[in-house]
């Protein structure tokens, strides 16, 4: 009996020894471990929003576009976290992205969940952080493929979504960014099938910024005229044209720019001749340079011959393919705006196999298609071969700036 | 018996994972890896020598009706102490290791230890004995997770081995392959000590004393 109370007098102290014991531990562990959960749970938001210190998911509005799939809005004010879906046209997967934008408007993280198609995405998407809705700091130049297009359109979709609710404010785009925006319309030469413009910034002297395009068919230059800048545009025939901001056409230093880049493209003038010699076919005919055709297209150049029967213009061009990588042609109509011959410059088979696994088994059958087509008569389909978009794109590409440019002949005649 | 065997018999002739096979059920759940193998020892070992030196010390003050609860409150006092430590300091451990971290409050090692030896030995042996078998539940658990992780998962510690990589035996990292591994280390050791494993197991101890 005596044992007894002593024993459960002994169980009592340790009873109360170890529960004070814990207690103890528990004051001093306790907001730790709470701080490592929220850790852990925020971890996938943390990467796009640094100093986010929690997340709550908040109901999409209701102009939310498709790609949203989830909003979550970080509780101290700090932005806002979407989770994003998208496809490009190049992937048979789901593009996931998650990114997370300030209440300033800018992005301060960006994570790719999942892609099948990395090998050419790389770092793109990470070159993102730090912009507005106007992604000005991007380089507009680069990222030719549909995985970036599609990435671009998913993260706008998400800036779009938040100006239109308030949320943020729109970012102010910058020359550079509005002169790319406009570059597909008013120098289509000058980008890829994306609608990208690829240029390379050249000295300019006289100018804010100046560029070559990547495929040799001109030149655009950004200038401040009375303290507005003017975007000017200037193709292989030596044509200029002036550009406000917003795309209208407005007088500018038409001069400076023919005098600043006369001389560069004439780098192109012997083999553009060599080449338009091997797709007319006759060594000897007296090649005509054309001058001040109005088209803007992919040429780089183009020359016309008078025969006895006919009169031929054979137009040299460049295009964008796969990866952006150059494809080079020569087209030659006759009079009537007729092709009489099309010719690869560069090999067409720039990626063979993709090409022929998707049912293009012979490139000569290919190309004779284009034979004899008039612009009436002509239709994308002939050119587009599904699975090889980005060579046939350039084809079509190339056919349609042959036949731009020959109107353009047609009508200063 | 002499000091260091007392701490060497814990660590082979009495390996609680490999010879005793008590603790059974971690030693399955948490050897696929081998780092959660390791952070399971060490969290049984600081469990078992606190719970051994506090049972040992209080064996007199507390008789023997009421030494089943004792001990089940010292030793789930220190598993709790432990888990809000490793959940503070250590979250990733504590996530690998999960309910099983819980779970070393009713492993057979700790329950037959705080029986078998510190009710009944001095408090400096007992913490020996603690520190052995500690020691050898690492030691045992970690070998079934060396094969297991190495040849079921092609990785070590999580990090890629280049060729094995290719070549996993998935088996390994399903139950049954812990089965198999813990087995064949078993075979191994048995083969070692040049006798049966229960019959090792079994030899220093009373007839009737309780494996848990």
């Amino acid at each position: 009996m005596k044992n007894n109370v002593k024993s459960a007098v002994a169980l009592t102290v340790v009873c109360v020894v170890v529960v004070g014991l814990l207690a103890v531990t528990n004051y001093f562990t306790a907001p730790k471990i709470e701080e490592n959960k929220k850790a852990a749970a925020n971890a996938a938001f943390v990467e796009v929003m640094p100093e986010g210190e929690g997340f709550e998911e908040i109901a999409l509005p209701e102009n939310a576009p498709a790609t949203v799939t989830n909003l979550y809005r970080e509780t101290s004010g700090q932005g806002f976290v979407a989770k994003l879906v998208t496809t490009s046209q190049y992937s048979s997967g789901d593009m996931g992205i998650t990114v997370g934008i300030g209440t300033d408007g800018v992005i301060k993280g960006v994570a790719i969940t999942s892609y099948n198609e990395t090998k050419d995405f790389g770092e793109y998407p990470y070159s993102y952080i730090g912009a507005d809705s106007a992604l000005n700091d991007i380089d507009v130049f680069a990222g030719a493929t549909y995985s970036s297009m599609a990435f671009k359109n998913a993260i706008l979709d998400t800036f779009n979504m938040l100006i239109a609710n308030g949320d943020i404010s729109e970012g102010q785009k910058s020359a550079e960014t509005l002169m790319a925006e406009m570059l597909p319309v008013i120098f289509p030469g000058s980008c890829n099938a994306s609608g990208l413009a690829q240029l390379v910034e050249i000295e300019g002297t006289g100018f804010t910024k100046a560029y070559a395009t990547g495929n040799d068919t001109g030149f655009v230059a950004l200038s401040d005229v009375d303290g507005n800048t003017v975007v000017s545009v200037m193709n292989a025939f030596g044509v200029v044209k002036c550009y406000d901001l917003e795309g209208n056409e407005v007088s500018g230093p038409v001069d400076e720019v023919k005098s600043a880049f006369e001389v560069l493209a004439d780098k192109n003038a012997d083999n553009n001749i060599k080449n338009a010699y091997k797709a007319y076919g006759d060594e000897s005919a007296e090649l005509t340079a054309l001058t001040d055709v109005d088209a803007f297209g992919s040429v780089t150049g183009g020359f016309s011959v008078t025969t006895e029967e006919n009169t031929y213009y054979i137009f040299n061009i460049k295009t964008f393919g796969y990866m952006n990588e150059l494809m080079e042609m020569a087209v030659v109509l006759d009079s009537e705006g007729k092709v009489v011959n099309y010719r690869t410059v560069t090999d067409l088979i720039l990626h063979g196999e993709y090409f022929t696994e998707h049912g293009l088994k012979d490139k000569e059958a290919y190309l004779s298609q284009f034979k004899e087509v008039t612009e009436d008569s002509y239709s994308d389909d002939l050119a587009i071969v599904t699975g090889a978009t980005f060579t046939s794109d350039a084809v079509n590409d190339s056919i349609h700036s042959a036949f731009d440019a020959f109107k353009a002949v047609k009508e200063a005649e | 018996m002499k000091k260091t065997a007392i701490f060497l018999k814990g660590i082979i002739k009495e390996n609680p994972v490999l010879v005793l096979v008590l603790g059974a059920c971690p030693t399955l759940a948490v050897t696929t890896n081998v780092l959660a193998a390791l952070y399971m020892g060490l969290a049984a070992l600081v469990v078992l020598v606190c719970s051994n030196l506090c049972i040992s010390a209080l064996k007199n003050l507390i008789g023997d009706n009421f030494k089943m609860a004792a001990n089940i409150l010292i030793i789930t006092g220190f598993v709790s102490l432990v888990q809000m430590l490793m959940g503070a300091f250590l979250p990733k451990a504590s996530d690998m290791l999960g309910i099983y971290l819980t779970l070393i409050a009713v492993n057979g090692v700790l329950i037959g230890n705080a029986n078998d030896i510190a009710r009944k030995n001095k408090v400096w042996d007992s913490v020996l004995s603690a520190l052995g078998t500690g020691i050898g539940f690492t030691c045992g658990l970690f070998a079934v997770a060396l094969v297991r992780e190495i040849l079921g998962n092609g990785t070590f510690a999580g990090i890629e081995i280049p060729f094995l990589a290719d070549y996993k035996i998935s088996l390994l990292n399903a139950a049954p392959g812990g089965f198999l591994v813990l087995g064949l280390v078993m075979a191994l050791i048995a083969a070692i000590n040049k006798k049966p494993v229960d019959e090792i197991g079994m030899s220093d101890r009373k007839e009737g004393e309780a494996n848990a």
